[in-house]
């Protein structure tokens, strides 16, 4: 399932970088390429199934500083029609 | 998890493609991370050169950076450096780049031979052009232009007043802004606004009086709405005969009718004195007061007393003027009120409506007036401003002067000290400039269409950079006479310089292919004071070349012939030009032409005139480097300072400390300006039962005049193909007409069959109807009036009696 | 939700479209007609329930959910629209990317069946007045959480006539049939002369006549103009006569050229 969700920050974060490195160590969440200027940005979400997708979801919500996340896009399909996620390439998270 | 390896990549890109949909929809929404919309992404990297012109086409002056590559304009912007636009344009401003390269631009010299032309050389068109004023020196006329660029007007003025002792030549400016002229005369002494377009930006009030300035000019209408886009209270005001987009953006509409706007100028001065609320210190320490001298009818007029200004506006009470004017009483004491509010500041804007008027002058020197009766004047948003609708209408025109019977710099031939300081600047001998102003326009097309035997006393026009034969008024009488009138002709000869042909090309016995706009370099001054300046940036088509050439060449031609005028004091030629070295350039030759600046030699002699009237210009150099410099320009420790308003303590250097205000060119010589009295007078032409319906002309945003440029622009001539008679609903019902139905459309004078459009582009009041003038297949003005005003001599455009009838399809 | 495998084209616009009903669903404008989905709480959205219904005109404002701001989640609960705080900033600088023009025209697709269609009313309505849509629709208005559209023409009375709902909320959306119409798209962009010339309107302006409503502040954000502080719109971008179907003549006629003897 491919989905894309807005992050929205609480406003006093001074320094986004470590939310923003705890978010694209989530396996499956991609950022948009261009940085975050505002307290709000766009994360794309390619998940196996409706359920890690909620999992996924859940667990950017749990990041402190992160005040809401808003589902701004889901794509459904077929579960055969889905190719594996690849985390290759991700940076390697604690 | 896909069953095999084709439909996989085939998912795999499908998933690509979702992925980036998914991360541009949450970018969307998430906002702040995206790019700005990549307009110019198409525009090549690099090989667009880009240099500073003003636009082509209206008065107001906005410059546009123009794009050449390989020879070619290629693109357009607004000149962010340009104070007058500030970056903006108007729709043919943006697409002004493209009336370069309509496919029929004419490119050879042609001679008429019988119904049809034959290709010539330039040789043989100079010699046939020296030929007809040589043996007719006095019969002679040169039609010219406000879009003759300040060293063209400038060329063909000294060609004609200080070479061939001739002064028929008068512009085609004749129609559009001679009564602006004759009203700033009568009221300051000296010609054009004191103000400027920072008044646009300080107003807090702005009345449009018969001006449509959201379709003609948009540029400064924008730059007073946008003030309220910004949350600046800013009170429009339209003061018009029909309902316009001008009147969408405005908080009130007085809708009049022709000339109500003589009997709501008095009825504002009516109400200041009797409310107490005109400014009497401005008054008492800056103006004296005038009424027609009808037994001798000049700019002068007669002094009145403050007491008989006062019992001559007695008359017009609110209830009087609503009943001459057909705006209510309320609307009149609604004006009265703001300008009796000496907090507010009050801008007025006119151009045809006042303008082309057969009371043209008396209403300019109206409104100049009430400014003046209530004091609003000489500061920041307080201005009389007239609006010009020609590139170089006062830059050329009315500072070189290139009107019958004027000199450059405001002086007239009619006077002996001025023709003498002309004969000094050119250097010509003493007595060289006749004293005896020439015809004027409607004069001079009149002499031209009467037969020599019945004293048509013009035998040869030559036409440049205008289109007489689709604007001039009552064109049925002048090029199409019926009976006897139509013989007798044969002896005239019209030569007509273009860039296209036109309504007037084809009555022309010589068409001359012209070089335009960045075709040549140019100079030109628009409604503000302003001198712009612009470089030649590419070549022109065929053998299409400059109208100021055309003019040395001539002149050079009869030189050739000995002819004396075209000689100075020394036994040079008229136009000669030298180089660094003290060398001649043969700048009649068009293979020499441009080895030297012809623009900044002509520009440098004729700035000697600036002075007289303290008109002062820079030196050309400096209008290089300017986007425009607004007059007087006078230096001052080594810089070139412009004047943004003038007669003002403050701002204008000619004013002498603590005058505060000083019209130092006062025609009663004591630094006053007048305050004009004029009664209202019905229109020369009023609906009647045979022709029921006031017919109004004018113009539409996407076309500029008689349209030969902005009709060869894809863009402008498909928002708008064609002219159309708009119409009142209830009057369209009335004749059983429905939008696209055709009209007869009669008036006393000719007749036109043309396309209704129901409330059309403005919506028009009953009983009257509007048609523009800028389709050269549909020619309005064989059914205008030709009365003019009487000090102007400028025609009315706008009130002709017509009468409408169905064309069966 | 099964694709159709016969052709990849189709497949892929299958997929487009699903994909733009449901982020419709998910933006809260629009119930789409078969929601396989999980419920959207599930999905993570804090979703808040629709705030009561403005009872005295009888009407449930739409929200749009898409385009709150954290600063102003609060101010959901406030439903009249006098007590909206407006955002709008007439000076802010406006950029914008070709996605989010794209996302916009989508938007907006969703409740129009073609270009030029009268959109249908993504919120409930009361069908026995046109009050409460003037109420409305007359100023329009942008706050933190909400955007209502001005009227793009001048006022007609009788709402309605054009305008229905997109959803009537007491039919099932199971009982609808397929339609395949499939409507001409919104351009674009308008054809430019030149680079960076002003694009020529791609629409007509009947009952379009107010740009900003699209355009403006109110507008969606993805087409709003770059420069909302210039209103005299039709100064720079010319509408096009073939569209336009109030002008008369289709073509510009011209008198002939000079006839020239070779």
């Amino acid at each position: 399932m491919i989905a894309s969700l807005v992050a929205t920050l609480d406003k006093d974060i001074a320094d986004l970088s470590e939310i923003v490195s705890r978010i694209s160590c989530i396996p499956g969440v991609e950022l948009s390429d261009a940085k975050a200027v505002t307290h709000r940005f766009p994360v794309m979400i390619d998940s196996p199934d409706p359920d890690s997708l909620e999992e996924i979801t859940r667990r950017l919500q749990q990041i402190p500083g992160v005040a809401f996340v808003d589902v701004v896009f889901v794509h459904f399909e077929d579960e055969s029609d889905s190719v594996p996620v690849t985390p290759s390439g991700k940076p390697t998270c604690l | 998890m896909s069953r095999d390896p084709e439909p996989r990549s085939d998912a795999l890109q499908r998933r690509d493609f979702i992925k980036a949909s998914a991360m541009a929809a949450a970018a969307a929404i998430a906002g702040g991370t995206s790019f700005a919309l990549p307009i110019l992404a198409d525009e090549p990297a690099s090989g667009v050169d880009w240099q500073k012109a003003p636009c082509r086409f209206c008065g107001t002056g906005c410059h546009v950076q123009v794009g050449v590559q390989e020879g070619k304009v290629v693109a357009i912007a607004g000149d962010r450096n340009a104070e007058v636009n500030k970056g903006l344009l108007c729709v043919k401003g943006y697409h002004v780049g493209a009336a370069l390269y309509g496919k029929d631009r004419l490119t050879k010299p042609l001679l008429r031979e019988g119904d049809n032309y034959r290709e010539i050389s330039w040789e043989e068109a100079i010699r046939t052009i020296a030929d007809r004023i040589q043996a007719e020196p006095n019969r002679f006329a040169f039609y010219g232009s406000g879009q003759w660029t300040i060293p063209e007007g400038y060329a063909a003025q000294k060609f004609m007043k200080g070479g061939l002792s001739n002064n028929h030549i008068d512009p085609n400016a004749r129609l559009c802004m001679a009564s602006a002229v004759t009203g700033f005369l009568a009221t300051y002494g000296v010609d054009e606004p004191a103000g400027c377009y920072d008044d646009l930006d300080a107003c807090d009030v702005l009345i449009m009086w018969g001006n449509n300035p959201a379709e003609m000019h948009p540029v400064l209408f924008s730059r007073v709405i946008d003030r309220r886009s910004r949350g600046e209270k800013v009170t429009l005001i339209d003061i018009g005969t029909r309902r316009t987009r001008t009147t969408e953006a405005c908080q009130h509409y007085l809708e009049m009718k022709g000339h109500g706007d003589l009997a709501i100028a008095n009825g504002i001065a009516h109400l200041l004195i009797k409310n107490g609320t005109y400014s009497q210190k401005f008054v008492d320490s800056f103006c004296s007061f005038k009424a027609p001298d009808d037994a001798n009818p000049n700019l002068h007029g007669k002094t009145i007393s403050f007491d008989e200004y006062k019992s001559l506006l007695e008359p017009y009470t609110p209830e009087h003027v609503e009943s001459l004017s057909g705006v209510p009483a309320e609307q009149i004491r609604m004006l009265a009120d703001l300008f009796g509010n000496p907090k507010l500041k009050i801008t007025s804007l006119w151009c045809m409506g006042m303008n082309q008027h057969t009371r043209g002058t008396a209403i300019n020197t109206m409104v100049h007036g009430i400014h003046l009766l209530s004091g609003h004047f000489g500061t920041p948003g307080n201005a009389p401003t007239s609006l010009t609708g020609q590139p170089s209408a006062c830059g050329t025109v009315r500072e070189v002067g290139t009107l019958s019977h004027a000199l450059p710099g405001g002086m007239v031939v009619a006077d002996a000290e001025h023709r003498k300081m002309a004969e000094d600047i050119w250097r010509v001998p003493p007595g060289r400039i006749n004293g005896t102003a020439g015809h004027h326009t409607v004069k001079m097309w009149e002499s031209f269409c009467t037969p020599t035997s019945q004293g048509g006393d013009i035998g040869t026009i030559w036409v440049q950079v205008t289109n007489p034969g689709q604007t001039l008024p009552n064109l049925n009488k002048l090029f199409n006479p019926k009976g006897d009138n139509k013989a007798g002709l044969e002896d005239k000869f019209l030569i007509v310089s273009d860039v296209y042909p036109t309504a007037t090309t084809r009555l022309a016995d010589l068409i001359l292919p012209s070089a335009m706009w960045v075709e040549k370099n140019g100079m030109v001054g628009n409604s503000e004071r302003r001198t712009q300046q612009w470089f030649k940036m590419v070549d022109p088509p065929g053998e299409a070349r400059d109208d100021c050439w055309q003019t040395i060449a001539v002149a050079y031609e009869l030189h050739k012939r000995g002819i004396e005028g075209m000689k100075d004091r020394d036994g040079q030629f008229l136009f000669e030009v030298r180089n660094a070295d003290g060398a001649a350039v043969p700048i009649w030759d068009w293979e020499h032409y441009y080895d030297t600046n012809v623009d900044e030699h002509l520009f440098e002699e004729y700035r000697k005139f600036s002075r007289f009237k303290h008109k002062d210009l820079a030196p050309y150099g400096e209008y290089v480097k300017a986007r425009g410099l607004r007059w007087p320009v006078v230096e001052t420790n080594g810089q070139w300072r412009e004047t943004h308003f003038r007669f003002a303590e403050g701002f204008d250097p000619y004013v002498a400390a603590g005058k505060e205000i000083q019209f130092y060119h006062s025609s009663t010589h004591d630094d006053r300006a007048q305050i004009w009295f004029h009664p209202w007078i019905a229109p020369a032409e009023v609906p009647d039962q045979d022709y029921p319906f006031m017919l109004c002309t004018g113009r539409v945003l996407e076309h500029w005049h008689s349209g030969s440029m902005t009709r060869r622009i894809p863009e402008l001539s498909r928002a708008m193909p064609g002219a159309y008679a708009e119409l009142h609903p209830e009057d369209a019902a009335t004749h059983g007409l429905r939008n696209g139905d055709r009209v007869k459309m009669e008036s006393r004078r000719g007749s036109l069959v043309i396309p209704v459009w129901i409330d059309g582009r403005g919506k028009p009041p009953r009983g009257t109807v509007f048609v523009p003038f800028f389709d050269e297949t549909l020619l309005i003005n064989d059914l205008t009036l030709d009365a003019v005003d009487p000090f102007s001599k400028q025609p009315d455009y706008k009130k002709a009696a017509v009468r409408i009838s169905k064309v069966p399809s | 939700m099964t694709a159709d495998r016969k052709s990849n084209a189709a497949i892929l616009i299958a997929f487009v479209v699903m994909s733009v009903a449901v982020a419709g669903y998910f933006t809260g404008l629009q119930a789409p007609m078969k929601v396989t989905a999980a419920d959207s709480n599930s999905a993570g959205v804090k979703q808040q329930t629709d705030s009561s219904p403005t009872t005295a005109e009888g009407v449930i404002l739409a929200t749009h959910y898409s385009e709150m701001t954290a600063t102003q989640r609060t101010d959901r609960s406030q439903t009249q629209l006098s007590t909206l705080k407006s955002t709008i900033q007439p000076l802010a600088e406006i950029r914008i990317s070709p996605e989010e023009k794209l996302v916009a025209l989508q938007q907006r697709a969703r409740n129009r069946a073609f270009n030029g269609a009268p959109p249908t009313v993504p919120h409930s309505i009361d069908h026995q007045s046109d009050t409460a849509c003037v109420a409305c629709h007359q100023t329009g208005v942008v706050t933190a959480s909400l955007r209502i559209p001005r009227m793009s023409h001048t006022f007609l009375a009788n709402c309605t006539q054009c305008h229905v709902e997109s959803h009537p909320r007491h039919l099932p959306p199971e009982v609808f049939r397929e339609n395949l119409f499939a409507g001409l798209p919104a351009p674009t962009a308008g054809p430019r002369a030149f680079p960076g010339a002003p694009p020529q309107i791609p629409h007509t302006t009947w009952m379009r006549s107010d740009c900003m409503s699209c355009h403006g502040y109110e507008g969606r954000h993805g087409i709003r103009t770059t420069h909302p502080w210039r209103s005299n719109c039709l100064q720079c971008h010319a509408p096009s006569a073939a569209m336009e179907q109030t002008l008369m003549s289709a073509e510009p006629t011209f008198l002939p050229g000079p006839e020239i003897r070779k």
